[in-house]
């Protein structure tokens, strides 16, 4: 039976590796194939802030990313947001928030859960 | 109430939660108790998401009954999209400038094609609602705040915080002429003055939307015909999901152009 949905579970900060990059695009690329769903957990909640700014970095724009891949769906653990102090932010128009049960449900309904 | 940029992020994150908008949904239409409102919702984390949405000002529990402030009366009513049109307002925008196209990413239905970003400013925020009459192929969507514009096969998406992202992009030179295009139009209708009339929504018809389908009648959706499954998506009944040739990559484009059609049924 094909595959027809992936969770891709990032829970490192978007620029402190290439884990954020490497998983955008990897979920960028299953879309049209499967449902695809990016999960931003722990650390990798950070990733949901709307003003992201890698220029000296080297490296690009991970908001900008999520933004051209608008029909991506992009659920942060609330939690994790929470806990960083990131809830008075800022946050990308297309993130979801999904508190505990909703999030595990998420990946319990995936067909696969993808980490790097 | 909410006013300053802080609260209107807590406001905006507090929606960013589906319980918290099925919660905010049921009291639009009438206050209910904290027991209903968990009955009909769920109570898991129930008294979190009542504390999230009372810390954003959205509704005042007392004595165990909910129900939406006015801030919250008023932010629901302008959420609507079925609603009556208020009177459109563009006084408080301003002419806007578009900054550099900032990436260009191959686009997932055709490699030869890229997805680009751009950044407006200021933010049209909440004006940008209304400028959705200037443009035959433009819908709001008040979920993330943003107009989304068809132009051919390209689709043009403005957020209420000022990015732009393209799809179906040739090459720069394309992208920065329709994102001139776009600042001209939007310019020319703030310095007038003149709101825009709400328009009639572009109709679409299952003859259009089975255009877009595999028309291979195959049955997998559980319908007798790609027409037949037109008609029961044009009624709601039905997700583009259901159809599972339109998952291949050959229908990739289609599906981009059925998921933009979809977004006026």
């Amino acid at each position: 039976m094909p595959m027809r949905s992936a969770f891709y579970l990032l829970d490192s900060a978007p620029y402190g590796s290439e884990k954020a990059f490497g998983i955008i695009n990897a979920a960028a690329v299953s879309l049209g194939r499967m449902e695809v769903t990016l999960g931003l957990y722990g650390d990798g909640a950070y990733l949901a802030l709307a003003n992201q700014n890698s220029k000296g970095l080297g490296v690009p724009n991970l908001a900008d990313i999520l933004y051209v891949y608008g029909e991506l769906r992009v659920l942060a653990h609330e939690f994790s947001v929470v806990k960083r102090g990131l809830f008075e932010e800022e946050l990308i128009e297309m993130v979801e928030l999904a508190d505990e049960g909703d999030f595990l449900e998420a990946i319990e309904d995936s067909d696969c859960l993808i980490l790097l | 109430m909410p006013g300053k940029p802080d609260d209107i992020k807590m406001v905006s994150n507090a929606m960013a939660n589906a319980p918290r908008r099925k919660m905010m949904s049921l009291l639009a239409n009438g206050d209910r108790t904290v027991e209903e409102i968990g009955e009909a919702v769920g109570k898991s984390m129930l008294d979190y998401h009542l504390k999230i949405l009372e810390q954003a000002g959205l509704l005042e529990i007392k004595d165990g009954n909910a129900s939406l402030s006015e801030f919250g009366k008023n932010f629901m009513e302008e959420k609507s999209e079925k609603g009556p049109q208020k009177a459109a307002d563009l006084s408080k925008a301003k002419p806007v400038e578009i900054a550099e196209v900032r990436q260009l990413i191959p686009c997932i239905a055709d490699s030869t094609k890229f997805r680009t970003i751009a950044n407006m400013a200021p933010p049209l925020a909440g004006s940008l609602k209304h400028l959705e009459p200037l443009f035959p192929r433009g819908r709001y969507s008040g979920k993330i705040g943003a107009l989304m514009i068809q132009r051919g096969e390209i689709l043009i998406t403005v957020y209420g915080s000022g990015k732009v992202t393209m799809t179906m992009i040739k090459d720069e030179d394309e992208a920065k002429k329709i994102l001139d295009d776009l600042r001209t139009t939007i310019n020319r209708a703030i310095e007038s003055g003149v709101t825009p009339v709400p328009r009639e929504r572009v109709k679409v018809d299952p003859l259009e939307i089975r255009k877009y389908l595999p028309r291979t009648d195959c049955g997998e959706c559980g319908e007798q015909s790609c027409y037949s499954f037109a008609i029961r998506l044009m009624a709601g009944e039905v997700s583009l999901d259901l159809c599972a040739p339109l998952k291949e990559p050959k229908y990739r484009q289609n599906l981009e152009h059925l998921k933009v059609l979809a977004e006026y049924i």
